[in-house]
């Protein structure tokens, strides 16, 4: 869309990989500062809209086939729902984090949730990051 | 009449309550040019505006998570989004109703917002502690997170532990809609 504009080109490819930096770093550091998961996965997909109006359609489509980004969103919910099937195996409620630390070597009670807490923020983040990208790379197809 | 301009003591200094008020008569810029441009494209521009403007303010009122999701979501993605839905159906111009359906539509969201501000009187201020909503759940998330969860973020705690099943719903929700768009406007190869 915007081969023409070469400050705008030069800019946003300068912009792109901090973009993406800034989201891996809400995606790590969602329990400690704001953010987390979903905004992680919405910051990913703007970058993928930006390199999408830089580079046009042919470049992006050879990185973010929709066949792959529907597989990763459908991991995602599976990562979520995994992790709360864990606690089911061991007998407790289901999405029961405290049983992660109860039932393995952990001593400390409070890791368990920090466990389970960061592996289902993955979880959205990836399921948020897949399907906004793909919602807009479909509508653009068109 | 005098309570409308104390600052609530919730906003923790005057440049915040400035800034507040300035985006404030901004978004009522932004509505009013919204409600009378005929162009689909400063339509689309407008509302990123709206959303940019009101994104700040949740900022200035200490709701960051809310700001980020709403940079992201609503300045940026959904305005991609309509912007490429313009491209595929043309920029055209509804056609304008006529005049006396105009006088009816004003009425009817005159009466709507009055009903709106009469119903605000009752909201609490904001900020206050002491309300009747913060009596019960809320305030034993905020005493009780630090040694159930152990996270300092206390969104983050509710979002995933206390309210796991939510968060499981919701991310659920988002790949069912994504799958949907897949099945309606994805071109088949045939």
């Amino acid at each position: 869309m915007l081969k023409k504009f070469s400050i705008l080109k030069i800019v946003f490819s300068f912009i792109i990989p901090y973009i993406i930096l800034y989201a891996i770093y809400i995606q790590l550091n969602g329990e400690v500062s704001p953010g987390g998961g979903f905004q992680a996965g919405v910051i990913f997909a703007t970058a993928v809209i930006a390199f999408d109006l830089i580079n046009g359609g042919k470049k992006t489509h050879q990185f973010f086939l929709e066949k792959a980004l529907t597989i990763c969103g459908v991991i995602g919910v599976l990562i979520y729902a995994t992790t709360g099937i864990i606690s089911l195996l061991f007998d407790d409620n289901y999405l029961d984090y405290n049983s992660i630390a109860k039932n393995s070597l952990i001593t400390d009670q409070l890791t368990g949730q920090h466990v389970g807490i960061f592996s289902i923020e993955i979880g959205v983040g990836l399921t948020v990051a897949s399907i906004m990208c793909l919602i807009y790379l479909i509508l653009r197809e068109n | 009449m005098i309570e409308f301009f104390t600052i609530p003591f919730a906003i923790d200094s005057e440049l915040n309550f400035f800034l507040l008020c300035v985006i404030l008569i901004t978004l009522l810029i932004t509505c009013f040019k919204l409600t009378i441009s005929k162009d689909l494209l400063e339509s689309v521009v407008l509302m990123s505006v709206f959303s940019l403007l009101i994104s700040i303010s949740y900022l200035l009122m200490d709701a960051p998570d809310v700001a980020m999701t709403e940079t992201a979501l609503g300045a940026c993605l959904s305005t991609c989004v309509l912007l490429n839905l313009i491209k595929i159906f043309g920029n055209k111009n509804a056609e304008s109703p006529n005049q006396l359906r105009k006088i009816w539509a004003i009425i009817i969201c005159g009466i709507f917002v009055g009903f709106l501000t009469f119903a605000s009187f009752d909201l609490a201020l904001y900020g206050e502690q002491n309300t009747e909503v913060h009596q019960h759940l809320s305030k034993y998330y905020l005493e009780n997170a630090k040694n159930d969860i152990g996270i300092p973020s206390v969104v983050a705690a509710i979002l995933a532990s206390y309210r796991g099943y939510d968060t499981l719903g919701e991310t659920s929700v988002i790949l069912i809609a994504g799958l949907a768009v897949i099945l309606i406007l994805a071109k088949r190869k045939e």
